[in-house]
């Protein structure tokens, strides 16, 4: 069977991390179904190489205008990928090459898997020092939700 | 006759690190302005550095780029190890330069296919290229990922490494790593051939003029993480007499500095090191340099891209040769112990010449810091540059025309203020 992926994305530096954080939590949870989980450490356009199940959740910490620990979530697609394009107002990655561009490559190139959701968890306030648990567990139940409803579609 | 005026500014330069504008007036087919700002505020990292212990500084410069972190440590490394009075050991040179040779495919790799390729295709972005040129992308990602894999075979991570150490490593890779690395590393030399051959194709904008080019060059080696500092016009020098022949100094319109040698820009980068060092490239390599339509030295300098390609197979070339004779060594470091001294580095970055330099004080604490990037020294040459290439062009040129020519010579340099790219907000006004 082919298994879901979960490519967690993120840094050692503070909450880039959240994405690594809920992976390895999740990882413990017996009752899911087979399951991939990859931490990748900044992969840039490297994250195609990455791609090798035909359903893929991508976890990642984001930058956007609502409030710490809301939780952004879109299936992956030619119209999302250029929402979130359009919506950048500011990439902070190596050449401004970050996940919006990786994955119209992989669109481009034919690479992105059949189906793939994103989930990210928003880190927008520096006022923030740490995340909480409440944050950190809705996040991880998102994930988690998310899991099992595509064990149930396959 | 009707004086024409056109004034373009392109307020910022996207897609990049760093932050950027290019601003040009023409009046009457004359230049009368031409300027590239960098107004990115001062990031003060030699700032930081003081005070700290020496132990620290590679962690800290890695943070200086994304990109090329592993050209920030070695010319660190260079530096420290000259004021502590370390001699490294042989392996400890090889694997310095097997980590560089896996921070240059990286580099030249994501330069190459993401942002200056589309270029000469005339296509807007790399993932418009890709539908047009899939293997070829596919190969440029393969590559890419080899060269940080070899990072990580070194550095624990690809991404501001943490391996490195004043001394050497913290820890060497094991036997079976090792042969795994080099199966691979084989298998995509082929392909790094390949990439010489198909960017040697490319249309080219006849851009010829005399430039001074600067690198590091060595008598034994390519060079890489040592070397003396020549140029095409007779200069060879040490490394520590650097500041005696440029000269940095800052212009109203960049945060970044300028630096000239003997008052005249210059050019450091791959071009620069291909043009100055083909000699000490394998012979299997200069022989494949022998069946490209055009020959090195280059006063081109669209046929930087090849520079790029051949550095990529000689990096591959090169790790293939240090790794297949790989030997686990007792110890992965020379142990140092702090010392009041002074130091200096010298190692080619990706996109060029990095010079460093440090003081220590007896408890290894660091008393000043000084750190050149390639980019900053590139600044002046690129404006030179621009202005050359756009009077070749033609200053009557439609507006889009200069603009795309514009962007095309800045992203040629790879500057990693920055790192060559598109640009945002272009407003023209014709006055």
């Amino acid at each position: 069977m082919n298994k879901t992926q979960v490519l967690a994305i993120g840094s050692p530096f503070n909450f880039d991390r959240i994405g690594w954080m809920v992976a390895k939590a999740i990882s413990y949870h017996k009752s899911l179904p087979a399951i991939e989980i990859k931490l990748l450490d900044r992969p840039g356009i490297q994250l195609l190489n990455f791609f090798n199940s035909s359903s893929t959740l991508i976890i990642d910490a984001v930058c956007t205008h609502e409030k710490f620990g809301s939780i952004v979530e879109f299936p992956v697609n030619a119209s999302t990928i250029m929402t979130i394009k359009k919506s950048q107002a500011r990439i902070y990655s190596s050449h401004s090459i970050g996940l919006a561009q990786s994955l119209e490559l992989a669109l481009a190139l034919d690479q992105l898997p059949e189906n793939v959701y994103f989930l990210g968890f928003n880190i927008n306030n520096e006022e923030k020092t740490t995340v909480s648990l409440k944050h950190f567990r809705e996040f991880k139940h998102c994930i988690l939700s998310r899991l099992i409803a595509d064990s149930n579609r396959a | 006759m009707k004086t024409k005026k056109i004034n373009i500014t392109i307020p910022t330069l996207a897609r990049v690190e760093g932050e950027g504008s290019l601003e040009l007036i023409i009046d009457d087919n004359q230049i009368k302005k031409l300027n590239l700002s960098i107004y990115e505020p001062p990031r003060f990292f030699e700032k930081f550095l003081e005070g700290r212990d020496y132990t620290e500084v590679l962690n800290i410069v890695a943070r200086i780029c994304g990109i090329c972190p592993v050209a920030y440590q070695m010319s660190a490394t260079q530096a420290l190890e000259q004021a502590l009075q370390i001699q490294i050991t042989p392996w400890i040179h090889d694997m310095r330069r097997v980590f560089y040779c896996g921070e240059w495919i990286q580099s030249h790799c994501l330069h190459m296919h993401l942002l200056a390729l589309p270029d000469f295709f005339g296509f807007n972005s790399a993932p418009e290229m890709a539908k047009k040129f899939p293997k070829e992308i596919k190969r440029g990602l393969a590559l890419q990922a080899i060269g940080n894999e070899l990072v990580e075979l070194l550095g624990a991570r690809s991404v501001h490494p943490v391996g490195a150490c004043i001394g050497g490593f913290f820890q060497a890779p094991g036997d079976e790593k090792v042969e795994t690395m080099v199966k691979k590393l084989k298998a995509l030399l082929p392909e790094a051939e390949a990439l010489i051959h198909w960017t040697s194709q490319l249309p080219f904008p006849d851009s010829h003029w005399d430039m001074t080019y600067v690198a590091l060059h060595h008598p034994s080696e390519y060079a890489m993480t040592q070397g003396d500092i020549v140029s095409n016009t007779g200069l060879r020098i040490s490394k520590d007499n650097f500041q005696e022949h440029f000269r940095e100094f800052q212009v109203p319109h960049s945060t970044a500095l300028h630096s000239l040698l003997h008052e005249n820009p210059y050019m450091v980068g791959p071009m620069a090191r291909i043009n100055l060092n083909q000699q000490q490239l394998p012979e299997p390599i200069q022989a494949i340099m022998t069946k490209l339509p055009f020959q090195f030295p280059s006063q081109n300098m669209f046929h930087c891209i090849v520079a790029r390609a051949i550095e990529v197979y000689y990096a591959i070339y090169h790790a293939i040769e240090i790794l297949e004779n790989y030997k686990l060594p007792k110890q992965s470091f020379v142990a140092a112990s702090p010392k009041a001294g002074q130091g200096f580095g010298a190692t080619e970055a990706p996109r060029g010449l990095l010079w460093q330099a440090y003081e220590l004080s007896e408890a290894g604490g660091i008393k000043s810091a000084n750190i050149i990037p390639p980019t900053s020294q590139n600044q002046a040459n690129i404006e030179s540059d621009l202005a050359q290439s756009l009077k070749k062009l033609g200053l009557d040129a439609s507006e889009a025309a200069l603009r795309l020519h514009s962007e095309m010579v800045i992203r040629n340099y790879d500057p990693c203020i920055s790192c060559s790219t598109h640009f945002l907000d272009l407003r023209v006004t014709r006055l």
